[in-house]
């Protein structure tokens, strides 16, 4: 009786283990087949799998050949590989993901090492998110890339960091280009960094200029980082 | 003759590119009506809030600003919980004299998980829908999983799903055949299959 | 519960001031006026500026009615942001931004991409469509345009009919001068090419 209580108990714990996503989807044989070294290889580096099945599924549901899913879902397995290598040691699944959303859109493995430098294991995934989506708006990931690295570095929040990113797309909705709008802003944040007991004052005396026009001289001169 | 500049060949056709369209002078009428319907005039509002508390005497001012700055919080925070991604971080511009603006961002989220959800609500008008389903790397591109509803009113469909924080790429399939991007969103150029999807940041 | 820390992300820009150029046909005093609440001026802005943006509109949407939603949305937009313009840009160069994001954001919403039923599988996979209300493209100029890609369409329309100058249209594509040189050049070679292709064709006939 005790041995079967063990048992079940056992099996249960297991079977919570095991994570959910992968049990979620669903691929033709013929797929999961062409897919299964590529699984089993990232598995056996630790990497998470759940991206790697919703990239597979995003294939078969865009109708793509089975030999580009496989393609695509192998891509992808490099890229977290890489970005894992690069914000080492022990990031989180979340920050493997997100470093690989950034290689994948231009950004470089040095930024990914430089935002580890700044930020401690489970806080480096928004920074390099925000990357992205930047780039993603428009900017070019260079930019992104050291906008982001120096506002990390400067001690910016991820609060910070996200409403840099909102700030950006109001004013690219208001018909500022996005590559003006992230240095506006980014300068805008660099100040507040630098000064915050002094940010009210300045504030007061100096207000900044419209973002709707295109840059012209501002009022307010920025300090050089 | 520079090649970006226009010949003989392409003059007869920038003429008719020219040609500016027949005006109708209901157009400017609509423009100021959804105006009127916004209800935008923000340099008017914006005065009138300045005038209004130049009149008041110190501690009144003192006690308006410290009554909104806890509403402001309480905002952030239920923003944070429940609304979605733009309304926990847009940021008002300063006019010159304006008063001080405030960051309506979540707090100092530094100390909170990245893997916590936060519930986004997706959205899209299509007026020749049976059914809408969102698919996405957050349901693993499933469209029977998230089935978007229907305001019974306007052609608006919706639906709000726990995300995890972070970047997500999403699309909405119409009559289980119209693959659509989000035209509120950004869209990405899809290198791995050729079909555009939308993109988010939840945080 | 303490209060949140008021925070404050700044715009600061930096570049040069670009010489001001107002249409004769609104004056200074009155763009200033609209900038300042007067609805009237702004209502005087909105007629003068109306016909220019349904024109780059429906040539960049191909549809009429969506033109027209897309300046209406435009000039909605215009009126939120227009305490926000400052004079050193030209504000046709101001307006047309915020004309093309909204045409951008118009042309993404009707593009369609079509897959078959599980049942089609040997069919062809996503196809793109243009939603052409009602509108069949018979003429010459739609042909022409068609054949260019969104980019160049963009970039040639406000080069050469809106008449930016090519660090406006930079500032609107968000791109450097040199890459809109670029996409007006390859337009203008892909203009050539199929006015040449029709006149052949006539000719043939």
């Amino acid at each position: 009786m005790r041995r079967t209580g063990i048992a079940v108990l056992l099996a249960l714990t297991l079977g919570v283990a095991r994570p959910a996503s992968s049990q979620a989807v669903k691929l033709d044989s013929a797929l999961a087949a062409a897919l299964s070294p590529t699984l089993d290889a990232a598995r056996a580096d630790g990497l998470p799998d759940a991206p790697l099945f919703a990239k597979a599924q995003e294939g078969v549901l865009k109708r793509a050949p089975r030999e580009r899913i496989v393609g695509a879902v192998a891509a992808l397995a490099d890229r977290m590989r890489a970005a894992r290598g690069e914000l080492a040691p022990n990031a989180t699944d979340h920050e493997i993901i997100a470093g690989a959303e950034a290689l994948a859109v231009g950004v470089s493995g040095q930024v990914l090492r430089t935002v580890r430098l700044y930020r401690p294991r489970g806080t480096a995934a928004m920074p390099l998110e925000v990357m992205a989506h930047l780039a993603w708006r428009g900017v070019a990931p260079a930019q992104a890339a050291d906008a982001i690295t120096r506002a990390v570095a400067g001690g910016a929040t991820t609060g910070q960091l996200v409403a840099l990113d909102a700030s950006v797309r109001q004013d690219v909705e208001s018909g500022v280009a996005p590559p003006v709008a992230l240095t506006s802003r980014t300068r805008g944040l660099t100040l507040q960094l630098q000064a915050p007991a002094n940010r009210a004052t300045a504030a007061d005396a100096a207000p900044p200029q419209s973002m709707s026009s295109s840059p012209g001289a501002g009022r307010v001169r920025p300090r050089k980082p | 003759m520079q090649n970006d500049e226009i010949d003989s060949s392409l003059q007869p056709l920038v003429d008719r590119l020219r040609e500016l369209p027949e005006s109708d002078p209901r157009a400017v009428k609509r423009v100021l009506a959804r105006i009127r319907q916004y209800d935008g005039r923000p340099n008017a509002r914006r005065r009138a809030l300045r005038r209004y508390f130049s009149r008041r005497s110190g501690w009144w001012a003192v006690a308006a600003l410290v009554l909104f700055a806890a509403g402001v919080t309480l905002f952030a925070r239920a923003a944070v919980l429940s609304s979605a991604y733009e309304s926990a971080t847009l940021i008002p511009l300063v006019d010159s004299g304006g008063p001080t603006p405030v960051l309506l961002a979540a707090e100092n989220d530094d100390s909170l998980s990245t893997d916590r959800l936060v519930a986004r609500k997706f959205t899209i008008k299509s007026l020749d829908a049976r059914q809408v389903a969102l698919v996405g790397d957050f349901n693993q591109w499933n469209p029977r999983r998230h089935r978007l509803h229907r305001d019974g009113q306007t052609a608006t469909w919706y639906i709000t799903v726990q995300l995890p924080a972070g970047l997500h790429k999403y699309a909405f399939i119409v009559n289980d055949s119209v693959w659509t991007t989000d035209p509120s969103a950004l869209r990405t150029v899809d290198r791995d299959f050729g079909v555009t999807s939308s993109l988010v940041l939840v945080q | 519960m303490t209060a949140a820390r008021p925070r404050l992300l700044r715009a600061i820009p930096n570049d040069r001031p670009a010489p001001v150029d107002i249409p004769a046909a609104l004056s200074r005093e009155t763009l200033l006026s609209a900038r300042d609440g007067d609805s009237v001026a702004f209502a005087q802005l909105v007629r003068t500026y109306y016909p220019r943006c349904l024109r780059f509109a429906q040539h960049l949407l191909s549809s009429r009615e969506d033109a027209e939603e897309c300046v209406q949305d435009t000039f909605v937009r215009v009126h939120r942001a227009l305490h926000r313009y400052e004079e050193r840009e030209r504000f046709d160069a101001w307006l047309f931004r915020i004309l093309a994001n909204r045409c951008r954001t118009a042309r993404r919403r009707l593009t369609r991409w079509r897959l078959f039923h599980s049942a089609d599988l040997d069919r062809v996979t996503p196809i793109s469509a243009s939603r052409v209300d009602g509108f069949v493209a018979r003429d010459e100029i739609w042909h022409a345009l068609a054949g260019l890609t969104e980019e160049q369409r963009e970039a040639f329309l406000l080069r050469h009919v809106e008449g930016l100058t090519y660090e406006d249209i930079a500032a609107v594509a968000g791109i450097a001068v040199t890459a809109v040189r670029m996409r007006v050049s390859r337009a203008c070679a892909r203009l050539r090419e199929t006015i040449t292709d029709t006149d052949a064709e006539r000719r043939n006939r």
